[in-house]
């Protein structure tokens, strides 16, 4: 594949180089002697100014400027750029002949500042490209006056917010702050595919309307892209800093505006304000809790998928950790008898003999009998599953059949995908129900629906297993998981969702967790209820399986984002 | 037939008047002994009995020791898996029903339950959790507690326990 700066295809598809430590001191050196870019002017008043500031635990760290854009920082002079918000003044410049850089904010009023210590290579990045970020916290020293004891701090009143940003090069970003550490991003212009993508992030409260925010495109590109808020006027300065997927150096500042876009609930106890991440013990510095899923997934080659489906397939046999508070299967299937058409196939004929046993059979071909289970989540409206067997792939239909008005709808999941064999791809079928007593609903079908863009709920799975889907994007499903304890929403990844309306108020989503635990997760969303029920296909070296989901929901918000989206954002690419 | 006791904790320990109208229809003991108040004290007794071994049980539970000298059989025990902690909710009231032969009896008991879940399994959320370093989940629930006593010649013994 030729490297391109912002791929054609996800992100999480996409091959980034593993660059040297000598590829980026190399990239890096122009930078470090011109200091970052921008579209317009940077700020040179800093000229002569001595910055001393003393931090907590990186020692007292000091910046001379010079004339034009220069700064000396360690005995080593080169170029800096700065931009003042309100009055914080971002400054970030890269030390020469290192694969170092620094970003400071300062409050010109009283003198607290923030320090991120930026590098590459040497950890705890398993990837070089990938920028690492130490926090300092403290202050400049001006006079003789006494040390401020006061200090930026971490911060969970973001938590929730939601911008749609325009830099002054005219690059359009929505950022979703769903989680006190991580960040969820849609690329509007670079990329093409409207997807989402998520991130850890630095949340840094300044005063009561300004804020420093930080993520790094971890796993991805491993670019910094770092501002500071201003909440009211809705303005930003900021620094975007690393290499693109043509392994180009970014490094420029800008100015930005936004536009609000709402603020999801929280979940904390009422009155609690923590925010610091939960401890790593011995960690390094910089260190901090990243997701990276690919590199706990499972893979599996096709023939590894085809021994362990032969000896371990389970399809509603065991409890299931993401149903423990699901509803009952319903038997209202059993004793019946359809068949789906399905628009460009296939055809497929039911027999539902019992409760938990059908057969079923393919553009009539023969009978195969098969356990499924079916919910029935608003009347009339169920959801049901059940394995293929023999079929290739290994596939699993689930299905939502609306018998009251002689719809389908099916998230057809299979195996074998072109990255990983044991990752599950789900196609999304339409059809109609043919059966006695089925209204005929001639060319009408289920469709794709924007009902549930920037929508989030949350899912009460189990005791101690809960989660927030955010539907970011009409083809990005974002899941965020909370700290049982405290509320706290934490780690967040994201992958290729589909939405259906099946009724008013009835929704049928599916989330892929691909290049993650290959996971097809789906749900049909009973919105007057505040319940789904749903199922899961999964393979790994377990075996097989299609179990149940289901939890009670609670609505987090919605953000209105749906002028972001043209027409076709829904669809995906492989 | 088996008579039901509602007591609270309090009634519980001091049976003689709540009791009184039971024995006075438990005939086959009350006839064996042939003396209404001997029957009164045997009934008393039994009651103290079971009451003290329930307690015993319990705190076994919490983990002061082998339940086994007192259980009747293993398998006849079924509390759940993760079992904690568990705690007599003594906002409710114990039920207890001796048998007429006051050979057996059982006990239903309001208790709050601690549990540990551990995210051991391989689904995304798990993993996830697990991840942000949570391992396990202790949760409480509130259940009630069923116990089946019978008595044989070294006293009374617990014959099943499940909590619904």
């Amino acid at each position: 594949m030729a490297l391109q700066a912002y791929p054609d295809v996800p992100l999480f598809r996409y091959p980034y180089t593993q660059l040297s430590e000598a590829q980026i001191q190399a990239k890096l050196a122009p930078a470090a002697q011109a200091g970052p870019g921008s579209k317009g002017g940077l700020e040179t008043d800093l000229a002569g100014t001595v910055l001393r500031i003393v931090t907590d635990g990186a020692g007292t760290l000091t910046w001379q400027f010079g004339q034009g854009n220069q700064v000396t920082f360690d005995g080593a002079t080169g170029g800096y750029g700065a931009l003042t918000l309100d009055h914080v003044t971002l400054i970030s410049h890269v030390v020469p002949n290192s694969t170092k850089a620094w970003a400071i904010a300062w409050d010109r009023h009283n003198n607290l500042a923030t320090v991120f210590e930026l590098w590459w290579g040497g950890g705890p990045s398993p990837h070089t490209r990938e920028i690492n970020r130490a926090v300092w916290h403290g202050y400049a020293q001006s006079g003789d006056g006494p040390a401020p004891t006061e200090r930026h701090t971490p911060t969970i009143r973001m938590e929730g917010r939601g911008y749609a940003w325009t830099e002054d090069t005219g690059i359009r970003t929505i950022e979703y702050y769903c989680s006190y550490t991580y960040t969820h991003w849609v690329d509007l212009d670079r990329l093409k595919d409207a997807r989402g993508y998520s991130a850890p992030a630095d949340y840094i409260q300044l005063t009561e309307d300004l804020y420093l925010f930080a993520r790094v495109e971890a796993e991805f590109s491993g670019m910094l892209q770092m501002y500071l808020v201003d909440s009211n006027r809705l303005q930003s300065v900021g620094v975007r800093l690393g290499f693109n997927g043509a392994d180009e150096l970014e490094y420029y500042m800008y100015k930005g505006t936004a536009e609000w876009l709402g603020q999801n609930a929280r979940f904390q106890k009422l009155g609690d304000f923590t925010a610091s991440p939960i401890p790593i013990e011995n960690a390094k510095k910089g260190e901090r809790r990243i997701y990276r899923p690919v590199a706990t997934m499972e893979k599996m080659t096709p023939a590894e998928v085809n021994a362990a489906v032969a000896a371990n397939t389970h399809v509603f046999d065991r409890p299931s950790p993401m149903a423990g508070n699901g509803t009952p299967p319903s038997p209202g299937l059993a004793g019946k008898s359809f068949a789906v058409h399905y628009d460009g196939g296939p055809r497929m004929d039911y027999e539902f003999t019992s409760a938990d046993s059908l057969k079923w059979r393919r553009d009539g071909g023969g009978w195969t009998e098969a356990r499924y289970n079916a919910w029935e989540v608003m009347p009339g409206a169920f959801i049901f599953g059940h394995l293929l067997a023999g079929t290739t792939n290994h596939d699993g239909h689930i299905v939502v059949a609306d018998l009251d008005a002689g719809l389908a709808t099916n998230y057809h999941g299979f195996l074998n995908t072109p990255y990983f064999a044991n990752e599950a791809g789900a196609e999304t079928l339409f059809g109609k129900v043919v059966g006695q007593g089925i209204p005929d609903p001639g060319n009408r079908r289920h469709e794709r629906t924007r009902d549930l863009l920037g929508r989030a709920f949350t899912w009460e799975y189990a005791p101690g297993l809960n989660s927030m889907h955010l539907y970011s994007t009409p083809n990005t499903t974002s899941w965020i998981i909370p700290n049982a304890a405290t509320g706290h929403f934490g780690t967040e990844w994201s992958g290729t969702g589909d939405f259906v309306k099946i009724r008013d108020q009835l929704y049928f989503a599916r989330w892929c967790e691909e290049a993650c635990n290959g996971t097809l997760g789906t749900l049909l969303l009973n919105m007057r209820t505040m319940h789904d029920a749903g199922i899961g296909y999964h393979c790994g070296k377990n075996g097989l399986s299609m179990s149940a989901v289901g939890a009670p929901a609670r609505h987090a918000g919605k953000f209105e984002v749906g002028k972001f989206f043209g027409p076709d954002a829904w669809r995906t690419k492989p | 037939m088996s008579e039901t006791l509602s007591t609270d904790r309090r009634s519980f320990l001091k049976t003689g008047s709540l009791v009184a109208a039971p024995l006075a229809m438990a005939a086959p003991v009350a006839a064996l002994a042939g003396d209404d108040s001997r029957a009164k004290l045997a009934r008393l007794e039994d009651e103290r009995a079971i009451e003290a071994l329930q307690r015993k049980f319990l705190r076994h539970l919490n983990g002061a020791g082998d339940c086994g000298e007192f259980i009747a059989s293993s398998g006849s025990v079924d509390l759940g898996e993760g079992l904690r902690a568990i705690a007599e909710d003594l906002g409710h009231e114990t039920e207890l029903a001796l048998a007429e032969d006051g050979l057996s009896a059982t006990a239903r008991c309001a208790c709050r339950v601690e549990r540990e879940t551990a995210f051991t399994g391989d689904t995304t959320l798990e993993q996830m959790a697990r991840f942000e370093g949570h391992g396990s989940h202790r949760h409480e629930e509130r259940r009630t507690l069923a116990t089946a006593f019978i008595k044989g010649k070294d006293g009374w013994r617990i014959a099943s326990a499940t909590l619904a």
